[in-house]
């Protein structure tokens, strides 16, 4: 008896521990959140033998990488589902005490030789973390990224070849797992000139995992869930009220007014902006805004008819959608701003076509209707134009809908 | 006449020059993955040696030739032979990914013998390129598949 109250004891004071510090049983972590089964936590943490700049160098290029949500859809409306929650862990392994130690994975970093970093293929959810890798400074940025993705326990997804000129043979450096390699199993074509030849296996042509020059893709991170069997939405989520939203593309039309250096008049430029957000993230998208705006102002002999017309590009975030009820976004984009003006003063006229370099810096306020459409209630844009002589600061203020595709 | 002799000569000539310069030893260490650095060197008979250190890609970084001597390729010959080279199995691999590793392939009088390491040590291996490194330092080449760093846990 006095047994079974020591055990509870230490699994409680042990459970206390890791709730207090924060830090997780395993150096990979995956599992369903405790308050919402919509998300899905993924926990990497690693322990750099190195120095602090170490430290953050890593800290930085994980948190670049792995900064994004993925979506998970449910199984009966691929609309509606999950959500990834990535959390990339880097201490000094100095400071961890032993206990902390098992729970993270082993990096020693070493100065840059030339050579590739490694990692060994982990386990997630696993105590068993006594693998070591050795990671090069400075290396490429995403190499430390496809590491990780090894600790998660993903596989590299290329083949190689090797030329041996003293034989005149082809020899196998590795096959592409499951079979069969490109080209008809040849793989690539190592000869005198390139020696060792590398390709990516059938499918993973943009997968960072198979291509030194991919980037991380939700596919990556569902390949790891599915190693936890997490890849999927589970029906006590899809049933709820907790779902998330899959980021599709959307347009709007805002009719608007734009205030365009114009200091000494009452009114500005009225007109209509269209735009297309796609988002490759829940939260993260690629905007590209237009919009013609035009002012006619008369007097006695007097008429001036100006005409602006706005193209733009650039990224743009929204907070977590939901159904229904208020999405904040911002954006940030670049462009070009042509300024059309034709003056007419007693019977004589004038005009100029002038084009300038802008920028768009805004946000809105949408709220959402139904799965296909939003209002947006507001959207206020800054507009600083850059011209030769000078950069003159304007302003939009717009209202419209918003239409989401893919429904 | 003089014309076919003239030929029997350059066919002799050819082969002559072909069989001097066969390849009788064959290193390619560095990268097992996706980036890093690749080097490779090629000894003939003749103690002709080409070397290049290449991106993954195949870009090449640097490039040279430059020869040894007889005595010094028997040793390495000799060296191979020593430290069990040709008993050795035809790979050796950890389970780590990535990272780096060589390839030995030798020639030896017709006894050929091709080795792969990969994320792993042979002290076969390490001393036979030990050997070698010694026999290139005036030629500025160091081959290097990772011997030199070792986990410190």
């Amino acid at each position: 008896m006095n047994r079974f109250i020591l055990a509870f004891l230490l699994s409680s004071g042990f459970v206390l521990v890791q709730g207090c510090t924060g830090t997780r049983r395993f150096g990979t972590t995956l599992e369903r959140d405790e308050k919402n089964p919509c998300i899905i936590n993924m926990v990497v943490q690693v322990g750099i033998q190195g120095t602090d700049a170490d430290v953050e160098a890593v800290k930085a290029d994980l948190e670049s990488c792995y900064g994004r949500d993925c979506f998970i859809p449910c199984p009966g409306d691929s609309a509606k589902g999950c959500k990834t929650k990535i959390k990339i862990v880097v201490k000094k392994w100095a400071s961890l005490d032993e206990d902390e130690q098992r729970a993270f994975h082993y990096v020693q970093m070493v100065d840059n030789d030339g050579l590739p970093s490694t990692a060994y293929i982990g386990k997630p959810n696993s105590t068993d973390n006594t693998g070591s890798c050795i990671w090069r400074r400075n290396a490429n940025p995403g190499t430390y990224c496809h590491e990780v993705l090894h600790l998660c326990g993903l596989y590299d997804k290329y083949c190689a070849r090797l030329f041996d000129p003293v034989t005149g043979t082809i020899i196998t450096e590795r096959n592409c797992d499951p079979p069969p390699d490109p080209n008809s199993g040849q793989c690539c074509i190592a000869d005198r000139d390139l020696k060792r030849c590398t390709i990516p296996c059938a499918g993973h042509e943009d997968d960072i995992m198979g291509s030194g020059f991919a980037v991380l893709d939700c596919e990556n991170i569902r390949d790891v869930l599915k190693g936890a069997g997490l890849d999927n939405c589970p029906p006590e989520c899809c049933g709820s009220d907790s779902t998330f939203a899959r980021p599709t593309a959307e347009y709007y039309i805002i009719p608007g007014y734009l205030n365009f250096g114009e200091k000494n008049n009452k009114l500005g430029h009225l007109g209509i902006g269209v735009g297309y957000n796609h988002y490759i993230s829940p939260s993260i998208g690629i905007t590209i805004d237009a919009g013609i705006y035009t002012k006619t102002e008369k007097g006695e002999g007097f008429k001036e008819t100006s005409r602006l017309i706005k193209v733009t590009g650039g990224g743009s975030w929204q907070s977590a959608p939901g159904h229904r009820g208020p999405v904040f976004s911002t954006h940030v984009m670049a462009g070009i701003l042509q300024h059309w003006q034709r003056r007419l003063v007693t019977d004589v006229g004038s005009r100029s076509n002038k084009t300038f370099f802008c920028m768009d810096i805004g946000a809105a306020l949408n709220w959402r209707l139904n799965r296909s459409w939003s209002v947006r209630v507001l959207q206020a844009d800054y507009l600083p134009v850059f011209s030769e002589d000078n950069t003159t600061h304007n302003f939009r203020l717009s209202a419209g809908i918003v239409r989401h595709l893919g429904r | 006449m003089a014309k076919r002799l003239l030929f029997i000569l350059f066919f002799c000539a050819v082969i002559v020059f072909c069989a001097q310069s066969q390849a009788v030893v064959y290193i390619n260490a560095g990268s097992r993955a996706l980036t890093g650095t690749t080097q490779d060197l090629v000894i003939f008979n003749n103690g002709q040696c080409r070397y290049v250190l290449s991106e993954v890609d195949g870009t090449v970084k640097d490039s040279s030739s430059f020869s040894i001597t007889k005595q010094q390729l028997d040793s390495f010959f000799v060296k191979a032979s020593q430290v069990g080279f040709f008993n050795l199995n035809n790979k050796y691999e950890s389970n780590l990914a990535d990272g780096a590793g060589i390839y030995i392939s030798i020639d030896k009088n017709g006894q050929v013998k091709a080795v792969q390491l990969h994320n792993t040590d042979v002290s076969a291996v390490n001393e036979l390129i030990t050997w070698l490194n010694r026999i290139l330092v005036p030629h500025k080449i160091l081959i290097n598949y990772g011997q030199f760093v070792k986990i410190n846990r």
